[in-house]
C-alpha cells in the first residue's frame, strides 16, 4: 500500500502514531515512488516556510500588553451591560409584578430568571461543543451552561429545522419540562431551574439544519456537521469548513 | 473566589505565552499589523469576559479573532463603498524600509499575492499550523473534522508551492 500525500503531511508533522510512524518509514526507505511522493512534500512544506518567513520581515516586533488591562477592559464592558441589562429589564418585572393575578405566569418567568442573579442578555457566551452520539450528532454546552443556542441579546426565533425524529431534548430531566424561547436563548425550565438542552439528531438523518435567528447555526450533511457556530459576546463566531 | 483566582492566573499564562503567537498569526493573515493587534486583543478581552477557559484556548482565541477581523474587512468594505477610495485606510502592506532589498520585497509581495488568491480556510490552515497549532488545535478553530486536517493541509500546501514558484510544479495527488 503507497503513501498518500496526506499520510506524508501528518508524517511532517509528527501526527502520526510512533508505530505507525515507524512502519511508514520502513515503507519510504524501499519504495522509491513513495520516497520521491515524500520529498515532494518535503519541498512543498520547505516553500510555504520560507515564503511566510518573507512576510515576517515587513512587520514590526510583537510588544506583549499589560495584562491587566484585559481585565479592566472586561469590568468596562460588564458594567456597561449590566446597566443596560438593568435598564431594561427591571423595569419589565416591575411592570409585569404590578400587572396582577393575570401576571402569574410573567412573575414565574421573572423569578426564574431574575433570582439566578443573571439577566438573560448577560449570560456569558460559551463556546459549544460538538460530538458524536449514540442518538446522533448532539450540539451542546460547556459543562457549566444553562443554555444551548443563544439568538443574541435582541431575541429572536429558533426552530429545529427540516428532520423529522429530531428532537431537542433536555439533559438530566426528570417530570414535566416547558421550553422557553425568548431573550435570545432556548431554554428548558423545571422546578429546579434552567437545565441543558442538546439538540440531538437522528444518525440516519441525511441532511438537516438548525436556525436561529435566521441563521444556520448547525448544519449536518450526509452525517458530517459542516456549519457551526459559537455565541461570541453578541456575535456569532461562524465556524465554516 | 478560588475559581476566580484560579482563572486570573491561567489566564495570564495562556495571555503571555499566546498573545505574541496570535498576533503574529494575524499579522500574516491579513498583512496589517494594526489589525493584527487589535483583534488579538478584542479576543483576549472577550476571553477574560467570559470567565472560565475554554477546552481549546487557542482555537477559541483564533476562532473570536477571525470573527473580528471580518468584522473589520466588512466595515472596510462598506466605507470603500460609501466613499469609492481607500484614501483614509491604511495600507494592507507596510511600506518597505528603504535598507530591505528589492528582491526580498518582491517575493514577499509574490507570497502575500499567493495567499490572498487562496481560500480562507486554505489560508488560515496554513498560516496556523506554521504558527504550530497542531491538527486537533486546527480542527476545532476552523470547524473542520480533525482527520480531514492532513488531507487539507497537503492540498493546501501543494497549492500553494505550485503557484508560488508559477505553475511549474506538478499537482497532487488526492
Amino acid at each position: 500500500m503507497h503513501l498518500k500525500h496526506r499520510d506524508c503531511r501528518q508524517l511532517l508533522d509528527g501526527e502520526v502514531a510512533p508505530q505507525q510512524a515507524d512502519a511508514l518509514r520502513r515503507h519510504l526507505a524501499g519504495c522509491a515512488a513513495c520516497a520521491a511522493l515524500h520529498a515532494e512534500v518535503e519541498r512543498d512544506d520547505d516553500c510555504v516556510r520560507k515564503g511566510v518567513a518573507l512576510l515576517d520581515a515587513g512587520f514590526p516586533p510583537v510588544d506583549l500588553p499589560d495584562v491587566t488591562v484585559f481585565a479592566t477592559r472586561a469590568r468596562r464592558r460588564r458594567r456597561v451591560r449590566l446597566r443596560w441589562a438593568a435598564a431594561v429589564l427591571l423595569p419589565a418585572v416591575a411592570a409585569a409584578a404590578a400587572a396582577g393575578p393575570a401576571a402569574t405566569m410573567i412573575r414565574r418567568w421573572a423569578a426564574t430568571r431574575v433570582a439566578r442573579g443573571a439577566a438573560p442578555a448577560l449570560a456569558a457566551p460559551d463556546t459549544p461543543s460538538r460530538s458524536a452520539s449514540p442518538n446522533g450528532v448532539t450540539f451542546e454546552p460547556g459543562a457549566a451552561a444553562d443554555l444551548d443556542i443563544q439568538c443574541g441579546a435582541a431575541g429572536g426565533s429558533l426552530r429545529v429545522d427540516v428532520v423529522a425524529g429530531a428532537a431537542v431534548r433536555v439533559t438530566e430531566a426528570n417530570g414535566r419540562l416547558r421550553y422557553r424561547l425568548g431573550d435570545g436563548r432556548l431554554m428548558a425550565v423545571a422546578d429546579g431551574g434552567p437545565l441543558d438542552v442538546r439538540v440531538e439528531i437522528p444518525h440516519d438523518v441525511r441532511r438537516a439544519t438548525l436556525r436561529a435567528c435566521g441563521r444556520t447555526v448547525l448544519e449536518v450533511r450526509h452525517g458530517v456537521v459542516s456549519t457551526a457556530a459559537a455565541m461570541v459576546d453578541g456575535h456569532y463566531a461562524i465556524l465554516l469548513p | 473566589m478560588t475559581d476566580a483566582r484560579t482563572f486570573e492566573t491561567h489566564f495570564r499564562e495562556v495571555f503571555t505565552r499566546e498573545h505574541p503567537s496570535l498576533v503574529r498569526y494575524l499579522a500574516r493573515l491579513t498583512g496589517d499589523p494594526a489589525l493584527a493587534a487589535d483583534a488579538a486583543q478584542d479576543a483576549f478581552i472577550r476571553l477574560h469576559e467570559r470567565g472560565a477557559m475554554p477546552e481549546e484556548p487557542r482555537s477559541w482565541l483564533v476562532a473570536v479573532a477571525h470573527n473580528r477581523v471580518r468584522d473589520d474587512r466588512r466595515a472596510e468594505a462598506r466605507h470603500l463603498r460609501l466613499h469609492g477610495n481607500a484614501g483614509d485606510l491604511p495600507a494592507a502592506d507596510p511600506a518597505p524600509a528603504p535598507d530591505i532589498a528589492l528582491e526580498t520585497d518582491e517575493r514577499r509581495r509574490a507570497v502575500r499575492t499567493v495567499l490572498d488568491a487562496m481560500s480562507a480556510r486554505d489560508r488560515r490552515l496554513l498560516l496556523l499550523r506554521y504558527e504550530g497549532y497542531s491538527y486537533r488545535e486546527l480542527a476545532a478553530a476552523l470547524g473542520v473534522s480533525e482527520a480531514s486536517v492532513g488531507a487539507l493541509l497537503a492540498r493546501a500546501h501543494s497549492r500553494f508551492a505550485r503557484q508560488y514558484t508559477g505553475g511549474r510544479r506538478a499537482p497532487e495527488t488526492p
